[in-house]
């Protein structure tokens, strides 16, 4: 093929790219990945923090954009499922992959060509909402009853280190490890 | 207890292979940052484009694309073929 046939074809390609980047499906996914700190982007982007996203719509948008959408996804529906409709049925090897990450599996299932270990280095970055904690971070409700004595002697000790009772607990539980 | 420089250190070495770019005469490298124990350099930005159109071209088809439509690059496409990359990679 010609040097010159070939520009030619790469020209109309990138006139098709630039289409595709106006596309609905792609603005909302991208608007809501860097939004939540998943990607970032040197061009200016309206910010869609609150999206909720389906599934095939992101996928298109990682096909036929930015291939990079694809390899944050399974962590970004780790980390922030309302924000998605995985649907087990639907999305199996999608979902499969969710949940070896959410499972911490070493060796799991690729995806779209791309290597699980590469899936996995989204998991545990840190996201711009400041209130969304990684899996491993994630606190579990835990209910126990205790004498009144150990509560007040809990109560007193919480107050005279300045923090939460849930706080004194965990500190002291961690210096056990 | 470990520093930042050791750590960071570490960061990198666990990198290594991960990070690629190409290993060319004509590619530009320029000192962003100075510091006592660590220089941050830069490289030109057609430079950057090739490697990214060597080493990851599928990851990186609309950029070169757009690089090479734009013009503004004029020996990108030269410089991708004499690396051993395929422009029509990008067709």
């Amino acid at each position: 093929m010609k040097q010159q046939d070939v520009i030619q074809q790469i020209k109309r390609a990138a006139r098709r790219d630039a289409r595709k980047r106006r596309d609905p499906r792609y603005l909302r996914t991208m608007g809501f990945l860097v939004a939540k700190g998943f990607l970032r982007i040197n061009t200016p982007m309206q910010l869609l923090p609150n999206q909720r996203l389906r599934i095939e719509d992101v996928i298109w948008a990682g096909k036929n954009v930015e291939p990079r959408i694809l390899e944050v996804l399974p962590a970004a529906i780790l980390r922030l499922e309302r924000h998605f409709d995985l649907d087990a049925q639907r999305h199996r090897e999608l979902a499969q992959v969710v949940q070896q990450l959410r499972n911490r599996e070493q060796n799991g299932n690729p995806l779209w060509e791309i290597p699980y270990e590469k899936l996995s280095v989204w998991v545990d970055i840190q996201l711009k909402d400041g209130r969304t904690k990684t899996p491993g971070e994630r606190k579990v409700m835990k209910t126990f009853r205790m004498s009144p004595d150990a509560i007040k002697c809990l109560r007193e000790a919480a107050k005279q280190q300045g923090c939460s009772e849930t706080e004194f607990l965990e500190r002291r539980l961690l210096s056990l490890a | 207890m470990e520093t930042d420089l050791e750590r960071l250190r570490r960061i990198f070495e666990s990198l290594e292979g991960r990070i690629a770019a190409i290993n060319e005469e004509r590619a530009k490298f320029e000192s962003l940052f100075t510091f006592k124990r660590l220089i941050v350099k830069v490289i030109d930005p057609e430079s950057a484009l090739v490697s990214k159109a060597v080493k990851a071209p599928q990851k990186n088809k609309q950029l070169i694309r757009e690089a090479i439509a734009s013009e503004r690059f004029p020996n990108l496409m030269d410089r991708i073929i004499q690396n051993g990359g395929k422009l029509e990679n990008f067709v």
